[in-house]
């Protein structure tokens, strides 16, 4: 038996096509019809250009598009054996800036995104989660737009600002800028304390094994209470490997397969479209049923995201949980929440070890647009997971610019002998809602996926 | 009109950043505006609504709010197994006020430089003059990438009261968009005596003359009615890229354009004689006060 | 100027108010003359033969009011530090050169290039061959020389691609 569903509420559109056989997922398709072909729009353009066009390719991480494609510009000076100076100050803002835009992400996503699925499981009365009425979802948007101020403070605005470039940052903050950032991050920890965890977030921090789950009281154990009763703590299991692409924000890049950490072989990351249309072709091939192009390192699909971080970096709390309910729709949503409480304290060590007086810019030597020929990547840790811009510019033009987003990693088609990671999570699943609650702990930012 | 006019929410092509936009709004304006409006459908936001089903009744739209461009072809993009054409046709044959969020809903914005497909524009070129003279008020047009949450409510709440509002040649609020960025802008008095920044990263310095600065050509309330509630682009260092027009974006958008020296473009409705014979002499005058840094902070 | 000494001093209250007042007096002449010039619907590269013929003409009839700029300026400058700073005196004609090279190179009839490069190109010509006229060292009439000086100039700026 075949269905298929619409998956709306995910910043756009995804198609779930579902082969069923006793009642069970024997296969799962995760359809993307939609195709905005950045990477041919960016073609022929001035160099420096991308760094407005790429923010636009998502409209809650164009900040984590705006760094990767900074570092990938910046690059292109190193590949050309050209000298580049970036002061610290500006790398510490940039990093800021993605930390906060990150916070706004994942807060958003608990609240608009997530617990009006998980709710709805239960029959008892969570109205306070209601979409646009309840009070949780009232006071979620408030923290973020909240929180968000930081970012404007030094960014100009949010959403979509071009305010980082080769060579530093276009801000020259003074110090109530900072203290006035900080402030917006302590109410983010007064809502961390209160709504999220219920406790402080010193003593939150210190959790380390799988029995503080109890601790936890405010909206987070209502979002445990639920998954255990629906067993979220035992579906949406994928293959258990993650993956981390960036040193950045304290964050460790690496891999985990199985139990062994790894460094990153960048050659060994591949894109493939075996699946994925083709934007030339006038006429598709059968077997392709997705804009979406998958990825794999080492020929094995991977998850990126808040859990991989976790993992891969060490972070005792959510190793205790993932040790107890593996990669399970709840702990991926943990592990996200977890994440709020990190960077919450992450942005006020940042903002505390920026020194003011050195300067926001340094003018690189040489512009862009004459060096003859010249490729290089840019990595970063997206709110989602790992993101990469790589570009190639020649005679003052970019010649070609490819990006691989953290939902490219997580709900690409998979290969033609393996599912993809999200696919493989949702196989097994036993019935529509857990399909689709599943294919939502990955967070689907369909935008994304496809740009 | 109701007492609660009813609002839709319609995607077309779109990287959602209206949406996120909208969401920062200052709280108590979000409230006031969920409290006089109901929102009945958001991609993104609503759960107890079908878009489709609410195509398939009856029910009237007070108003629709389009964001993202829109297009004819289901190859490259499709809703709900629908083109983006189709879906809006069918929603504006039920809708009373027409509002496109954002310069991709106004024009095509950034989408329509994808050229593999032709075919992507904004509603009121799209739906077509014959479709849009029948409507009881103009299609309004906030361009803008994003839009900031004001320029919605604020158009929002001016109809609901006056049951229209005074729109400029390009269709947009004329209480919106009579000024320039320029206007508000915490460095106009870099901008009188011609005093550039050494490069980016600074206070101090109008980015007019080097980084490509648009603010002086460009119509937005952008430095009338602060980002985030606190600040703007142009303020804070980093010129503005005129996404509110309709010739955005543009190419080497982060330099100025300029001719031996000399800027391309000039203010918005001033000669180049003009602009010209004022930087002359403004230039020749080298002020102190404006050449020194504006905060020097102790060690 | 035709005017005693003496009598020059009613009207200015010293050498130096003379000096800027004249500077700008024979400026204005030739920016009027750009002017009209800028406004011509021809090409960038027309306008180049059809100014230099005009200051030329101007070189001809007026010829102190040249003289005056190359001597008495150049040599006194420090006069003119106060209340003429930079180009203040002479904005007027260097506007007009600007608007001249900015549509120029707008149209892709000039080159792009520092806008001084340019000006002296320009200026340095027209200038340098009034002060050689004035040294009476021409073979020729002035006016015959106009649209080869021209053609010089023109040279200069000329787009490449």
């Amino acid at each position: 038996m075949k269905t298929v569903d619409i998956i709306e509420r995910i910043e756009g559109e995804a198609h779930l096509k579902l082969e069923w056989r006793n009642s069970v997922v024997k296969d799962a398709r995760i359809e993307f019809l939609n195709f905005r072909g950045f990477e041919y729009m960016l073609v022929g353009k001035p160099p420096l250009d991308a760094l407005v066009y790429t923010p636009r390719v998502c409209g809650i991480c164009g900040q984590a598009h705006l760094l990767s494609c900074v570092n990938a510009l910046e690059n292109l000076y190193k590949n050309a054996n050209i000298d580049l100076e970036v002061p610290k100050k500006a790398k510490l803002i940039r990093e800021l800036g993605l930390a906060i835009e990150t916070l706004d992400s994942h807060i958003k996503w608990f609240y608009l995104f997530i617990m009006p699925d998980v709710v709805s499981l239960s029959p008892n009365d969570y109205k306070e989660y209601e979409p646009i009425k309840g009070q949780k979802w009232l006071a979620a948007t408030k923290v973020a737009s909240d929180i968000m101020r930081g970012l404007a403070i030094f960014g100009g605005q949010w959403p979509h600002t071009s305010y980082m470039l080769p060579g530093g940052v276009m801000c020259d903050p003074t110090l109530i800028d900072l203290a006035t950032i900080e402030n917006y991050i302590d109410q983010g920890i007064t809502f961390f304390e209160k709504n999220l965890s219920g406790v402080s977030i010193s003593e939150y921090l210190m959790f380390n094994n799988v029995e503080d789950i109890n601790k936890l009281t405010a909206d987070l154990k209502d979002f445990k209470d639920i998954s255990f009763e629906y067993g979220l703590n035992n579906i949406g299991k994928s293959y258990n490997r993650f993956f981390v692409i960036a040193d950045i924000l304290g964050f460790k890049s690496g891999r985990i397969k199985q139990i062994n950490a790894g460094k990153i072989n960048f050659e060994k990351i591949k894109e493939h479209d075996d699946f994925s249309f083709d934007a030339t072709a006038s006429k598709q091939s059968s077997k392709k049923y997705t804009w979406a192009k998958t990825v794999n390192y080492d020929e094995m699909f991977f998850e990126t995201g808040p859990m991989a971080r976790a993992l891969v970096g060490g972070r005792k709390f959510i190793k205790a949980i993932h040790k107890e309910y593996d990669d399970s729709a709840y702990t991926r949503v943990m592990s996200r929440m977890d994440e709020v409480a990190y960077l919450l304290q992450r942005c006020k060590k940042i903002i505390k070890s920026i020194d003011i007086s050195e300067p926001s810019y340094i003018q690189p030597q040489v512009k862009l647009k004459d060096i003859p020929y010249s490729k290089a990547r840019g990595v970063v840790e997206a709110a989602r997971g790992s993101l990469m811009h790589e570009v190639e510019i020649e005679k003052g033009k970019i010649k070609s610019y490819n990006l691989i987003t953290p939902t490219v990693w997580n709900l690409g088609p998979g290969s033609k002998t393996k599912p993809g990671t999200a696919q493989k999570a949702i196989i097994g699943s036993k019935s529509i809602q857990e399909a689709t609650i599943t294919l939502r702990s990955f967070d689907v930012c369909s935008v994304c996926t496809t740009h | 009109m109701r007492i609660k006019p009813k609002v839709l929410w319609f995607q077309g092509i779109t990287c959602n950043g209206n949406t996120h936009s909208l969401l920062c709004a200052n709280p108590s304006r979000m409230e006031l505006f969920l409290n006089s409006f109901d929102l009945i459908y958001h991609p993104s936001l609503t759960t107890q609504t079908n878009l489709l089903d609410i195509i398939n009744s009856d029910e009237k739209i007070d108003f629709l709010l389009i964001e993202g461009a829109i297009s004819d072809d289901t190859k490259f993009f499709s809703i709900l197994n629908h083109s983006v054409k189709d879906l809006l046709s069918k929603l504006v044959s039920k809708s009373t006020y027409i509002v496109s969020v954002g310069s991709c809903a106004s024009y095509g914005g950034i989408h329509a430089k994808f050229e593999l497909n032709d075919d992507i524009t904004g509603v009121q070129n799209s739906l077509g003059k014959k479709l849009t003279s029948k409507l009881k008020h103009k299609v309004i047009n906030l361009t803008g990438c994003p839009v900031h949450p004001e320029w919605i409510l604020q158009t929002l709440f001016i109809v609901k009261s006056q049951g229209k509002i005074q729109l400029d040649e390009e269709h947009r609020p004329v209480d919106l968009y009579s000024t320039l960025t320029h206007h508000g802008c915490t460095r106009n008095e870099y901008f009188e005596w011609k005093v550039e920044p050494e490069h980016f990263g600074t206070k101090e310095g109008c980015l007019f003359y080097n980084q490509g600065c648009r603010g002086p050509m460009t119509k937005s309330s952008c430095n009338k009615i602060l980002w985030n509630g606190v600040n703007s682009k142009t303020r804070l260092g980093m010129p503005c890229i005129g996404c509110t027009e309709t010739d955005f974006p543009r190419a080497n958008m982060l330099e100025t354009n300029k001719n031996i020296g000399i800027p391309a473009e000039v203010p918005l409705g001033i000669s180049k004689r003009a602009y010209l014979s004022i930087t002359g002499v403004a230039k020749t005058f080298k002020i102190s006060r404006l050449q020194d840094k504006l905060i020097n902070y102790d060690e | 100027m035709k005017m005693s000494v003496g009598n020059m001093y009613n009207y200015f209250s010293s050498k130096e108010e003379l000096a800027k007042y004249a500077i700008k007096y024979s400026t204005n002449i030739v920016a009027a003359e750009l002017r009209e010039v800028n406004n011509m619907d021809v090409s960038s590269k027309e306008k180049i033969f059809i100014f230099t013929r005009r200051y030329f003409e101007n070189v001809k009839k007026s010829p102190e009011i040249v003289e005056y700029f190359l001597r008495v300026y150049l040599s006194n400058r420090e006069v003119f530090s106060n209340g003429c700073e930079g180009f203040l005196c002479v904005g007027d004609f260097v506007t007009e050169v600007m608007i001249l090279l900015e549509e120029g190179a707008s149209k892709k009839e000039f080159r792009e290039q520092d806008f001084f490069t340019a000006f002296s190109m320009f200026m340095g010509a027209l200038g340098g061959f009034a002060f050689l006229s004035g040294e009476n060292v021409l073979e020729r009439d002035l006016m015959e020389y106009s649209d080869e000086i021209a053609e010089n100039i023109y040279r200069a700026l000329k787009y490449e691609d």
